[in-house]
């Protein structure tokens, strides 16, 4: 019995990723196939390094060393193709948060001369560095920014790229998965199969909400790995120990449980307004997009003019999942807990009204289909 | 006999228009009802009552549950073609099938894969470029390798050809109705449906006009052929309806004594298309 049952929701599902398989199946591949290719492009295509290996390489290479000097190897090729490493050694007090590596004041010297084994093995240094995080923690209340993830933005980079990628898409899914069905009559043969309207319109949050993301992480870890890949290569290049430099500047496991918790936190978060989506899908008799905008700029402006307030534009918006502030990265993505400030009211209140919503959608779904 | 459709009563309205005005229906297991009317009678009003596809007030019960609570579970058990080209264009054949095996337990893949082997419909053509007559044959397949105990089909066969139509229909008869099972038929092709129908109804304006068995309606009704003088003693005698025949008449009558009738011409079984003819417009008479 429970076995027809998950054949049942993965019959559901699959029959979503096959209707949308170009939204939700090849686009998270194409998007990481295109990130992917950009990186190799910058690793092979340009004679010179290209912008994003400087990225790279000053992403390795500019955490705080324990001297309180930031050490940054800076990697050219001039024109004969030869390599000329420099080392630009600055001071933490100049540069406190190291967001710009490079600056005027640095001391340029050839590579030979200050290259010695201290400079080499610092990379043991990254990893165990105890003074950042503590005097991070005395600075401020946000959390410290790892010594050992200087290599995490850049990832993070990626999977924002990916992610609003999926909020486009999602949304798009969302708007079309009870309305489509319905304009082309289709919703006649759905309807004579023993699915319920709960069955469907829960089987279709559940792609919106976890398997669409569930594709569109993986697309993103892999491009992650691939750009680890590049990593390693650029700094072959100028480092004995490659592997380890770049595997000390990143945690992976840390990482994927970010992620993958952070689009958790972000699904409970986004949840109410998914269904709001859903709901205008259900009911939209020519454009989805538009019933779901509609009321909520009247009442933003209804309360805007009446009220002089935009409590609820703020609600609304704050639902959006939206990058985590620079710095506060090393949490969930796509915001360190989304509620932080509004408490657990605001999730129980959010999954409440999505509760609502969704009901509506399935009570529409049964007796308001036909267009 | 047990029943699988008991309604009572139905009402459907669509702001000004009553779609549907109190009608009745009865219907035991393995018939076929053949359910007839011209344009917005309300046939589709209600077969989508009887599926609880759209609201309505009335008692209601269809193979034991009411259809408006439970339509998912009424599903299990029947099955339908609302019309033609309702199934999904995007999807593969094969895909269709594999959602229908994973969702339906009364479904048998293999049978249909059998039955649609025997047409031109490969199993990786997408549904949206396969012809209209395709479409409505992969359905048919579809549907006749799930095992239902009722079928509704809403104008299954619009806008075919008569070999298609031929075909579907012998095909529904011969490979899968059987005294288990419950036919409805929505159809403008009454020639066509005829012959299979062991119940007809009739409908005008969202109310039934007659519902009965074939066998009872042949004994009531009658119609006689009649020329020259025979034809205007015939038409003296109370009747539902007539039509100009070359040289005379055909005059339909309910419920007469068919003494009263032989002697003036030819006694037969109103064909059901005239039968239809006659009682709509009666029923358009009297308002």
């Amino acid at each position: 019995m429970s076995d027809s049952k998950s054949q049942r929701w993965f019959s559901l599902v699959q029959r979503e990723l096959r209707e949308y398989r170009v939204s939700l199946v090849w686009t998270p591949l194409a998007t990481a196939a295109l990130l992917s290719l950009l990186m190799l492009a910058g690793l092979f295509v340009a004679n010179q390094f290209s912008y994003l290996g400087e990225v790279v390489l000053d992403a390795i290479t500019q955490t705080p060393d324990t001297d309180g000097l930031n050490l940054n190897v800076q990697v050219s090729i001039d024109e004969n193709g030869n390599r000329v490493t420099e080392i630009v050694t600055q001071s933490t007090e100049a540069n406190p948060s190291a967001a710009e590596p490079l600056r005027r004041d640095y001391q340029v010297a050839p590579a030979p001369e200050l290259a010695d084994e201290h400079f080499w093995q610092f990379s043991s240094d990254w990893r165990f560095n105890p003074a950042a995080p503590g005097d991070a923690a005395g600075d401020a209340p946000d959390p410290p920014s790892d010594p050992i993830a200087s290599l995490h933005p850049l990832l993070y980079g990626i999977h924002a790229i990916m992610l609003l990628v999926l909020l486009l898409v999602t949304v798009n899914y969302l708007q079309g998965c009870l309305f489509v069905d319905r304009k082309d009559r289709s919703i006649l043969f759905w309807k004579s199969m023993p699915v319920s309207a709960w069955d469907e319109v829960l089987a279709k949050l559940s792609v919106a909400l976890l398997v669409a993301p569930a594709l569109f992480i993986v697309a993103s870890v892999l491009t992650q790995w691939a750009m680890l890949l590049v990593a390693l290569v650029l700094s072959s290049r100028v480092q004995v120990d490659a592997l380890g430099v770049v595997l000390a500047n990143v945690q992976i496991g840390r990482l994927l449980l970010d992620q993958v918790l952070g689009w958790l936190a972000s699904a409970l978060w986004v949840l109410p307004l998914y269904a709001w989506i859903m709901l205008a899908s259900a009911g939209a008799r020519r454009s989805p997009a538009l019933l779901a905008a509609t009321p909520l700029v009247v009442l933003a402006l209804l309360e805007a003019v009446l009220l002089g307030s935009q409590f609820f534009v703020e609600t609304v918006w704050a639902r959006v999942p939206a990058l985590a502030p620079e710095g506060a990265s090393g949490g969930y993505f796509l915001r360190i807990l989304p509620w932080q400030g509004g408490g657990l009211l605001a999730v129980v209140a959010g999954l409440l009204v999505a509760g609502l919503l969704l009901w509506a959608c399935v009570w529409l779904r049964r007796n308001r289909w036909e267009l | 006999m047990r029943s699988v459709v008991e309604a009572r009563g139905l009402q459907r309205r669509f702001g000004q228009q009553q779609a549907l005005a109190g009608v009745d229906l009865q219907l035991e297991a393995g018939s076929v009802l053949g359910l007839i009317g011209p344009n917005g009678a309300g046939k589709t009003t209600l077969l989508r009552s009887l599926l609880g596809l759209t609201r309505c007030e009335g008692e209601l019960t269809v193979l034991g549950v009411d259809p408006r609570r439970d339509h998912a579970r009424l599903m299990q058990d029947a099955c339908f073609i609302a019309d033609t080209a309702v199934l999904p264009r995007w999807m593969r054949v094969d895909e269709l099938l594999d959602y229908t095996d994973g969702v339906h337990s009364r479904f048998n893949r293999a049978h249909a894969v059998r039955l649609l082997a025997g047409t031109e419909v490969g199993l990786r053509r997408r549904i949206g470029e396969l012809s209209k007559g395709m479409t409505v044959q992969l359905h048919l397949a579809l549907v006749m390798a799930i095992d239902a105990r009722l079928l509704i089909l809403d104008e299954p066969t619009l806008g075919l050809d008569i070999l298609f139509r031929k075909q579907f229909f012998e095909q529904l008869l011969n490979d899968y109705f059987d005294e288990e099972r419950t036919i409805i038929i929505s159809t403008h092709q009454v020639e066509e449906v005829e012959n299979i129908l062991t119940h007809v109804m009739f409908m005008n304006r969202g109310r039934g006009l007659l519902c009965d068995s074939m066998l009872a309606l042949e004994e009531r009704y009658v119609e006689l052929r009649a020329v020259g003088e025979a034809a205007t003693r015939a038409a003296g005698i109370p009747h539902l309806g007539q039509r100009p025949l070359l040289g005379g008449k055909a005059l339909i009558y309910e419920d007469v004594n068919r003494d009263l009738l032989a002697p003036l011409g030819d006694l037969r079984t109103p064909a059901l298309a005239d039968l239809f003819v006659a009682k709509v417009a009666e029923d358009n008479g009297h308002e």
